[in-house]
């Protein structure tokens, strides 16, 4: 008993506001690409509500600016993002081989292999790195309470940068002033706290000191977060996809992120002794499998007893000590190597290498000068 | 691409699968012949039930079919019988009500009594899911016997015009809460929907949007998580500012569901009931159960306030006897909080907003009295400490009883988590602005339609600041999870 | 009766009972709930006394602001009632 008689034209006010947006946007958006609009918008999103990622990108893209090429990215969860100075790595690669290269970290707290994989890939596309050396230990493979692997991936950009169209993802990806807005939405969320204490090169000095958690404040804090310590399938396959990632452009390398010993007394380990061998025969195995190069370091190396922020991340005596040894464990690893300029011992031949530069930036970065 | 199952999955009245929905029934609706139309909204109103649960459409049409019949024994029994038949319908839809809403919240204290005299040592729960909308359609259930009872309305022969009371879709998940006077008549009338109709249709739905997601969705996201959850950590600052922004989230939250129900209502000719007259500008308490859920707090008066007060004064017509100035209100807002929920702190809630009213009414049996207005500034006072007060007082209406008291006492206390800062309070204190000129544009006419008496310039732009808001609001950085120290 | 009578003594009930006040001199087109002179919820009041007073039911849904507001519109409505 109803019926429809509209008359055309109708709703005018509403199509002109549809165009007055239009025009808006195109305005905003011409203005944020100005620089007076790169000043004006400070911030920037892409679209995680990861604490760590959008500030890692935003780092990572002005590292790429600022020198030209990124050659080692380093990847892993908070033992890296808090644990690997890669300016530390750069110098001691420098004074192992005299070649200089730009390592960044790309730390992202909770980070898992299953999520690593997809990460990895989108750093290759957008960086093309010629190493990525992945931070790995047991507890990525064990069951561990849910992480924080969501909040990355259902990112818009990232799934756009996977090949998963979205407007959003295309919006974060073209428009400067779509990201300014994210950026500045989640500065009212957050404030500053998550993106201060990370420095351009990704690497976080949050951690410097020691916690005030007690040891064994901090041995029931992780019984309460892990599971049974049994290697899970997911990750496995996340590793072994990563590392499938390995390739003659961009090597996939892995190194062991260590723990304080007395990690390895949570009770949770009752439930299984055997599961730190099965985690080293494993990894050996996945690495060899792509015939890449694997670092184990929970036996071998021993970390400073001040070296610990707390049982499982460094602090800064920690970090400056294993990334040093990081470096030096780089220089014997063959990788393509991009903008590496001949700037100091190890070098060359012929007639005599040039003086090594006490600060490696100080190297020309001129092709005639790169190794052959 | 999106999954046809994802977007037709639980349909909300914000989701983009309802308005696909409301597309395809409205083109439907007007394509097939106008004897056929009520049909089409009766099968439109049971797939939309469908999306959520089976169960949930089964028990509404048990329910249509008992009302729908006892309705009908009600309009043939005699004097005496119909007592009975009146009594049966509301205990059923009662019933079926209390099972759903409250067995297991209720039975959660019960057993725990018996587990402590040790006559029992498990816990019977039964996860029972609530259907949605019943505790809607059981008031409407409920209007419609007692209606038929005082003969006021005859009993409806058509079980689709019953079926589609109950189960409208636009109506179905919160009201408003009809009456069955009012919604046969909009089902039978033949109303031809014409420019004005669409555009104001419009605009209910573009204001409901704005309310629901610009403003309520937005606040939302800001306020930290535990603060009401265990607000004996928080300090008297973040109390305040995040239970006061709390009020603008459920105010904007459900007008701006109602503002869409009615709008896409509209769409199909039929016109529900306002629900909101701008509450947080009242100037009493009563004035705002006025304002405020209108179709609920009607109900309450016709069913539940009026019979009381009128069988009160029955026995003492004073009107200074203080009985009957203060029961009556008291019981009515008990029941309400029963109806909200069957927690002890929604009994709390409606005895403390019961005593206000009470309280108010007392007070003003020996106020001056006067109908000359009052100054504008001690209107604007008044409307102030009305609201602070209704707002303070409201505090179970959201949090349990030792949540409640916690929270109270923390208002005079300076508690160890301070949250409140600059950047957090901007967006708030910005979705609380626009919410008051929304109310003060719609203010004059007192509903959703305050965009249309505007100048066309004026309209263009707030169409365009609008939409611009909503893109920006559904597009808004979601919480961040809490990663501490995760491997 | 007359409608005259009606509103005298609707004027006195409501004076002397719900305002409390037998002396104010209100008008019979004087509102009374949106002045806020009496409020929505004693119309139950005048419910019982149009009740006790003239012998006419007036059902609830009809004690509302629209319809009661004035003494004019209350004696109006009785008025009908009566036939």
């Amino acid at each position: 008993m109803k019926s429809l008689k509209i008359k055309l034209p109708v709703g005018q006010a509403f199509f002109q506001a549809v165009l007055w947006l239009l025009v808006f946007c195109v305005a905003i958006e011409a203005f944020a690409r100005t620089s007076a609009g790169r000043n004006f918008f400070q911030y920037e999103s892409y679209g995680s509500s990861h604490p760590h990622f959008d500030p890692q990108v935003i780092r990572i893209k002005a590292r790429e600016v600022q020198d030209g090429q990124i050659d080692c990215i380093i990847l892993g969860d908070s033992q890296v993002l808090y644990g690997i100075d890669p300016t530390i790595v750069e110098q001691a690669y420098f004074d192992s081989t005299g070649n200089t290269i730009h390592c960044q970290n790309f730390g992202l707290g909770g980070l898992k292999p299953i999520t690593a994989y997809p990460l990895a890939k989108l750093l290759i596309k957008n960086f093309h790195p010629a190493v990525i050396v992945f931070g790995t230990d047991l507890f990525d493979y064990t069951a561990v309470q849910a992480g924080s692997d969501a909040s990355i991936m259902s990112s818009p950009w990232v799934k756009y940068q996977l090949d998963d169209f979205s407007a959003d993802g295309w919006l974060i990806e073209n428009s400067n002033s779509y990201r300014s807005y994210l950026g500045a939405d989640r500065y009212l969320l957050n404030g500053e706290e998550n993106a201060n204490h990370i420095e351009v090169n990704g690497h976080s000095l949050k951690f410097s000191e020691k916690t005030n958690m007690s040891q064994q404040e901090q041995v029931d804090y992780f019984d309460s977060l892990l599971d049974r310590p049994e290697i899970t399938g997911e990750q496995l396959d996340g590793l072994h996809e990563l590392l499938a990632l390995n390739s003659a452009e961009t090597k996939i390398v892995l190194f062991e992120t260590p723990v304080d010993p007395i990690f390895f007394t949570l009770q949770k380990f009752a439930y299984n002794r055997k599961v730190y061998p099965d985690f080293r025969n494993m990894l050996e195995n996945e690495a060899a499998y792509v015939n890449t190069d694997l670092w184990l370091t929970q036996e071998t190396i021993q970390i400073p007893t001040d070296g610990w922020y707390d049982i499982v991340h460094f602090n800064k005596v920690g970090s400056e000590y294993f990334s040093r040894l990081l470096g030096e464990h780089l220089s014997g690893i063959t990788f393509r190597v991009t903008g590496v300029v001949w700037c100091g011992v190890g070098g060359g031949g012929g007639g005599g290498a040039p003086p090594r530069s006490e600060n490696l930036y100080d190297c020309p970065r001129d092709p005639s000068l790169r190794s052959g | 691409m999106i999954q046809m199952t994802d977007l037709f999955s639980k349909l909300s009245i914000t989701s983009n699968g309802f308005f696909v929905f409301v597309l395809l029934t409205l083109g439907i609706y007007y394509l097939v012949p106008k004897k056929a139309q009520n049909y089409v909204l009766l099968i439109a109103s049971y797939l939309f039930c469908f999306t959520w649960d089976w169960t949930f459409a089964t028990i509404l049409f048990a329910s249509s079919i008992v009302n729908y019949w006892v309705a009908l024994k009600l309009d043939k029994a005699e004097d005496s019988a119909k007592t009975r038949w009146v009594w049966i319908g509301v205990a059923a839809n009662l019933g079926v009500l209390l099972f759903y809403k409250y067995f297991d919240q209720t039975s959660v204290y019960f057993f725990k009594a018996l587990l402590r005299i040790g006559l029992t040592n498990e816990l019977l729960i039964l996860d029972l899911l609530q259907p949605i909308g019943i505790s809607f359609y059981t008031l409407q259930a409920i209007s419609y016997l007692v209606d038929v009872y005082r003969k006021q309305i005859p009993a409806n022969h058509s079980f689709v015009e019953v079926s589609l009371y109950l189960g409208y879709f636009p109506k179905l998940l919160a009201g408003p809460i009809e009456r069955a006077q009012n919604f046969f008549k909009q089902l039978q009338a033949d109303v031809e929907i014409g420019n004005d109709q669409l555009v104001e249709s419009f605009i209910k739905i573009f204001v409901g949007l704005v309310r629901k997601l610009v403003i309520s969705e937005t606040i939302v996201r800001m306020i930290p998580l535990g603060v009401f959850a265990a607000p004996q950590k928080y300090s008297m600052p973040d109390l305040l500012f995040w239970w006061l922004t709390f009020a603008f989230v459920i105010y904007n939250d459900f007008a701006g569901y109602t503002s869409i129900a009615r709008g896409v209502s509209g769409l199909f000719g039929i016109q529900l009931s306002p629900n909101f007259e701008q509450p947080f500008f009242s100037t009493s308490y009563i004035d705002f159960w006025n304002r405020w859920h209108i179709s609920l707090s009607n109900w309450l008066r016709d069913y539940i306030y009026l019979p009381v007060s009128r069988a009160m004064l029955r026995r003492n017509p004073s009107g200074r006897y203080w009985p009957n100035l203060v029961i009556p209100p008291l019981v009515t807002m008990i029941v309400s909080g029963i109806w909200h929920g069957a927690a002890p702190h929604f009994i709390l809630w409606g005895a403390l907003n019961g005593l206000l009213q009470g309280y108010e009414r007392v007070q003003k049996m020996f106020a001056k009295k006067t109908s000359i207005p009052l100054p504008r500034w001690r209107q604007i006072s008044n409307i102030v400490v009305t609201l602070l007060i209704l707002i303070l007082i409201n505090a179970p209406f959201k949090m349990d009883f030792t949540q409640t008291l916690a929270f109270w006492s923390g208002l005079f206390r300076w508690g160890i988590i301070q949250t409140l800062s600059i950047h957090q309070i901007i967006k708030p204190i910005l979705a609380i602005g626009l919410s008051f000129f929304i109310d003060v544009m719609q203010l004059p006419a007192k509903d959703e339609l305050g965009l249309l008496r505007l100048s066309k310039p004026a309209k263009v732009f707030l169409l365009t600041v609008g939409l611009l808001l909503l893109f920006l609001s559904t597009r808004q950085a979601a919480v961040a999870p809490f990663i501490y120290q995760e491997f | 009766m007359e409608e005259n009578e009606i509103r005298s003594k609707l004027r006195k009930f409501i004076c002397t009972e719900i305002m409390n006040d037998a002396e104010y001199p209100l008008k019979y087109d004087e509102p009374l709930i949106t002045s806020g002179l009496i409020d929505s919820f004693s119309l139950a009041q005048v419910g019982v006394f149009v009740e006790i007073e003239f012998q006419i039911y007036i059902p609830d849904p009809e004690l509302t602001v629209d319809n009661m507001n004035t003494i004019d519109a209350m004696a109006a409505r009785i008025k009908e009632k009566m036939g």
